[in-house]
């Protein structure tokens, strides 16, 4: 019935969004807001008979919905699929609209979600179609992020996903954080790997299968696995060399650089404002990498892989003689630091690296006096226990290393940001415990981070610490940009806000979003250039239109404006035509002037527009239709899912400037910010405030944020053009 | 022809052609005024930028200029205000690297000129000296709460973990302030705001000379209204720039932006905050921003008024952030009394003595360094920092 009444809410034209009266009565989370139903049919796509673009036997759809298990053998669950009857919008939208808001947005991903991934391949994919359905209504950041690194073979999600199923088997808590820790510190590597651009789609696909066969030990541990994975996949895999030493921290250098950016990026030579730069972003974000990696401490790379290779050679009683193993562990205790968990609790102290180390070692030396090689593997098991907490604080703090944006959020955030990283495995509802940790990152302060006995290492604090509710990360480790997201927008000093700021903290992540989820490694000059162009001709066919009726009512069309703005373009047009070119958004110029150049069958460029995550839950970024916000108010979140002009008034500027495409990376986070500070709260909502700040942003304002992009960290490095003197 | 009128004929023509060559149209008739040119007078290109450092710059032919800001390394340094000479001072500290200082001047038709210099990196061999000796600033009162002035060295002793110290002593009146005043404009605040800015006003007037001041105002996020700025005048316009009240209040984010905008140079370093409310919106934690406090070597003054005094367990917090640093917690119930409690302050900060040593132990390991300060009458109750963190020296 529900269904029924969607449809007739479309038919009757209230596709723009909910009226604003009943929007004031609505929650502000998201996730609990009933869906839209125009926003839902935007979200996917349909064939001219309306039919769901891909896998669309609806017998298929209600096996995915009916379970939530992720079947071992998918093939059997797929046979005898009845091809008839196909899903249409009315199916889509009783699926979703009828169901309660939580799962219905569930569902509304895992449709957009298999489009996107099987849409062309559906019917040899089946299985896997419904294994990754299935999977991203269960483990929607493990799924979304492996989509977000590019990889479309089919094994890799289906593999990670019964691999996160076994982790949900996981009973005890420290135990699975650990686990957790491990698993989606590692994925969080491969994704970051792959962003950077320094990690090909294939290998990226290949060491993401072999981490999903990493195995688990009876009682839920990789036991040193891990480090494995990472010497024989991951590192490899990003041409970090294997040198494991206590004594150098080479390996975890290397890494970083590579996660910075690939080798291969070009550094363009510019003259800006009479002197000249290289703008290298890479060695920039390994500046910022490594500052932030000194700042949150903790062990490095080559010195955990050292433990854990000689835990290994222990383990698999290949080792004959102890006596160089005690040499080597007595030199591991110099340079191994006791890993940090939960916030700092005063007066409760770690048990250090050594004192673990303590019973191991005298069984050691046990072992090589006595000259019994037998009892080798297993001293080398404890070993491996001790590396695998090593291991879990390693791969939860290197995803912050390099998604914290700056070395002011981690002063701002503590150096122990990574420690207080939130999986929910203390969650007393077993679904709801199962599902917390690949939920989408965010921050806050409730609940506060349950403190953890780790194997022997901690100490249960006694007494209730009153500081715990201090702000730290819930949710998945993969994709922790998103939670990150505000720290990314940096304020130049000069700008301070003269009113009350619109969105307060939370909304101001969904616009964010888009700055993280923009990915400059993969913009090109080919992009820029069509964007401006088409922005060109849109304005050239905005002032052309003033000449005739029939031209106005062309571009009225084209640019899908509903009854409200044809009514004030027409309005305009008669009584202010200078206003009508500043009456259209970039994006509308932008829309208007691909359909006028490339022979009409022009395409948005990828990589570039509004976050779609709050839309359909993909963790990309995409250029929003003309007629996507023809609303006047509606909520943050849609705003920010909907608003790319700001990103496309930086392309024309950067194409205008001739500068680096990828600079785009770099201002728009300036951009953004000083756009946040400035719509003011009783614009609150409003499209058009958003339309007219950016239409009115000076080309000067946009010089500014070129003119911060100098120093440290930075990406223009000053080159010395003239003679030392 | 004369030979002379011949010789201005071809000049002439050969000036038209070079001109139009260019690009240029040769002037004619009633002389154009030229175009106005901004240069930057200091630093020079070939000078390191260190230390306190003055930035100058000049608009040729003058025109109406409302003022020129000064941007280092893309972060806005000083505002030299009109009309000329455009000057401003601004703390460089001791980074040896070279900077990019980027000038904007602000003319009073509407536009702005621009211009960008590279300065040299300061040759390595000038980075050491003196940079070791460890200042506490000393505040001595009686039994009753009176300052006791007139102390001289032979009455101090200063220990570092247990060690005794040899101090030395620094006139009060050469020691330069550095301070940074944070002010709370939480929606809360709404009601405060205009006794607020009046104590404010107040207390940067009657601050001692020489001062180099900075201004935050707070609520769930922090914007700097001021940094290193001279001139109290400039100042107090900030103070009266304060956005009206909205938002939360992040008052241990607030103390942690403070700490970063003193400068680098010999100096006290000074915070003074004022809130209304207990923290709900940091992202600090407490711990964090200990530690900030005792590696930043600053003392830290925080006044609450209201909720912010009420709780216990924030009281207790605030007395422990401030303590370390050598400063005080201060609860206030009405904001009328905000003057007297930031006058007593700046009495505080105005009857200090500054002793300063080379550690006994020179090894930079990290690690906290435990300070006490004692007078030889043993009557006399002694405010210093507590400690500081010897921070390796790379």
């Amino acid at each position: 019935m529900r269904s029924t009444l969607c449809a007739v809410a479309l038919t009757f034209g209230a596709i723009g969004g909910v009226q604003p009266s009943a929007r004031a009565q609505a929650p502000d989370n998201p996730e609990t807001r009933r869906l839209e139903p125009a926003m839902v049919l935007r979200a996917l796509s349909f064939d001219e008979t309306g039919t769901f673009v891909g896998p669309a036997a609806r017998d298929f759809w209600e096996r995915v919905f009916d379970d939530d298990r992720i079947p071992d053998n998918p093939e059997r669950e797929v046979r005898g699929v009845d091809d008839r009857p196909l899903i249409d919008a009315a199916y889509v939208l009783a699926v979703t609209c009828d169901a309660p808001p939580a799962t219905g947005r569930e569902r509304l991903r895992a449709l957009a979600f298999v489009q996107r991934v099987f849409g062309g391949r559906a019917q040899q994919d089946l299985a896997a179609a419904l294994v990754a359905a299935r999977a991203v209504i269960l483990y929607p950041m493990l799924m979304l992020s492996v989509e977000r690194m590019g990889i479309d073979d089919a094994r890799v999600y289906a593999s990670l996903a019964r691999a996160a199923g076994r982790l949900e088997r996981i009973r005890q808590p420290l135990q699975l954080r650990n686990a957790l820790s491990q698993f989606q510190g590692a994925v969080a590597l491969v994704e970051r790997a792959r962003l950077a651009g320094a990690m090909r789609p294939t290998v990226a696909g290949e060491a993401l299968l072999a981490l999903a066969e990493v195995p688990l030990t009876r009682r839920g541990a990789f036991a040193g696995a891990i480090g494995v994975w990472l010497a024989e996949h991951l590192l490899p895999g990003v041409g970090v060399r294997i040198a494991p030493s206590f004594d150098s921290d080479a390996m975890d250098q290397q890494l970083l650089a590579a996660l910075a950016g690939s080798a291969d990026a070009e550094r363009p030579v510019i003259e800006w404002e009479g002197l000249t730069y290289e703008f290298d972003r890479r060695t920039a974000q390994f500046e910022r990498y490594i500052q932030t990696r000194d700042r949150l401490g903790g062990n490095r790379l080559d010195a955990v892989l050292a433990l854990s290779e000689a835990a290994g050679a222990m383990a698999s009683g290949a080792v004959a003689d102890a006596a160089p193993l005690v040499e080597q562990l007595e030199r591991s205790v110099a340079s191994i630091e006791a890993p940090r968990v939960g916030i700092h609790v005063p007066n409760t102290r770690s048990v250090s690296y050594a004192d673990a180390l303590r019973p191991i070692l005298e069984e050691l030396r046990r072992i090589a006096r006595r000259g019994r090689p037998r009892r080798l593997p297993d001293v080398g098991e404890r070993l491996r226990s001790v590396v695998d907490v090593l291991l879990a604080d390693l791969l939860r703090t290197l995803p912050y290393v390099v998604h914290v944006a700056n070395s002011y959020a981690v002063r701002l955030m503590g150096d122990d940001i990574a420690a207080r990283h939130e999986f929910g495995v203390r969650i007393g509802d077993a679904t709801d415990r199962a599902r917390a940790p690949w939920r989408m990152p965010h921050g806050g302060t409730d609940p506060p981070v349950p403190f953890h006995r780790l194997g022997e290492f901690w100490i249960v604090p006694g007494v209730e610490d009153p500081f715990s509710g201090v702000w730290h990360v819930y949710g998945a480790l993969m994709s922790l940009d998103l939670a990150l997201a505000n720290f990314h927008l940096p304020r130049l000093a000069s700008a301070i806000p003269s009113e009350t700021p619109a969105f307060v903290f939370a909304e101001e992540s969904y616009f964010a979003h888009g700055v993280t989820l923009f990915n400059p490694s993969v913009v090109t000059r080919g992009q820029i250039s069509r964007i401006a162009g088409a922005i060109r001709r849109g304005r050239a066919r905005v002032r052309q239109s003033l000449a005739d009726a029939a031209s106005l009512e062309e571009i009225t069309r084209d640019a899908v404006l509903g009854a409200r703005r044809s009514n004030e373009l027409a309005w305009t047009a008669r009584n202010s035509p200078d206003g009508v070119e500043q009456f259209f958004s970039r994006t509308e110029l932008f829309w208007l002037g691909l359909r006028d150049g490339e022979n009409g069958a022009g395409r948005p460029p990828a990589g570039w527009g509004a976050p779609a995550v709050w839309l359909d839950g993909c963790l990309c970024v995409r250029i929003p239709a003309p007629d996507a916000l023809d609303s006047s108010i509606v909520p943050a979140e849609r705003l920010a899912s909907e608003f790319a002009d700001l990103q496309l008034a930086l392309a024309e500027a950067v194409d205008e400037l001739a500068l680096p495409a990828s600079i785009v990376g770099d201002l728009l986070p300036l951009a953004m910010r000083e756009l946040l500070d400035s719509i003011s709260a009783t614009r609150r909502g409003r499209v058009d405030a958003l339309v007219r700040y950016v239409n009115e942003l000076p080309w000067e304002r946009i010089e500014d944020y070129v003119a911060v992009l100098v120093g440290p960290g930075r990406p223009l490095r000053p080159i010395e053009t003239g003679p030392e003197p | 022809m004369k030979p002379t009128s011949r010789l201005w004929w071809v000049l002439a023509v050969c000036t038209a052609i070079l001109c139009s060559s260019a690009g240029l149209r040769p002037v004619t008739g009633q002389a154009q005024e030229a175009d106005p040119v901004l240069n930057i007078l200091e630093p020079g290109s070939q000078s390191p930028l260190v230390g306190v450092v003055r930035m100058r710059a000049e608009v040729v032919p003058a025109v109406d200029v409302r003022h020129i800001e000064f941007y280092v390394n893309g972060e806005l340094a000083c505002v030299a205000p009109g009309p000329a000479p455009f000057e401003c001072v601004w703390d460089a500290g001791n980074n040896p690297d070279p900077r990019i200082v980027r000038v904007l001047a602000r003319l009073g038709s509407g536009g702005r000129l621009v211009r960008s210099m590279r300065t040299r990196a300061r040759p390595m061999a000038l980075f050491s000296a003196g940079t070791d000796a460890i200042l506490v600033p000393v505040m001595v009162e009686d039994r009753r709460g009176r300052f006791v002035e007139n102390l001289t060295l032979d009455d101090f002793e200063v220990f570092e973990d247990g060690v005794r110290q040899d101090a030395s002593f620094f006139e009060a009146s050469t020691m330069a302030l550095d301070l940074v005043l944070a002010v709370d404009f939480s929606a809360s605040m709404t009601a405060a705001m205009g006794p607020l800015q009046f104590a404010a006003r107040h207390f940067i007037r009657e601050l001692p000379e020489p001062a180099r001041l900075g201004l935050v105002a707070f609520n769930d996020r922090t914007y700097v209204m001021a940094r290193q700025e001279q001139d109290r005048a400039r100042l107090t316009d900030a103070i009266d720039a304060i956005p009206a009240p909205f938002g939360g209040t992040a008052l241990l984010d607030a103390i942690n932006y403070a700490l970063d905008l003193h400068g680098d140079g010999q100096a006290h370093r000074v915070v003074v905050l004022f809130s209304d409310g207990d923290d709900r919106h940091s992202f600090s934690g407490v711990d964090a921003v200990e530690e900030r406090i005792r590696a930043s070597e600053a003392t830290v003054y925080v006044v609450t008024m209201g909720r912010g005094g009420d709780i216990e367990r924030v009281r207790e917090l605030l007395g422990r952030l401030t303590r370390v640093s050598g400063g005080r917690a201060f609860a206030i119930e009405r904001i009328d009394e905000l003057d007297d409690v930031l006058l007593h302050i700046r009495d505080r900060l105005q009857n200090r003595y500054f002793l300063a040593y080379q550690p006994s132990n020179p090894t930079r390991d990290g690690t906290w360094r435990r300070i006490e300060v004692r007078t030889s009458n043993r009557r006399h109750v002694v405010t210093a920092r507590e400690g500081y963190v010897a921070e390796p020296r790379f």
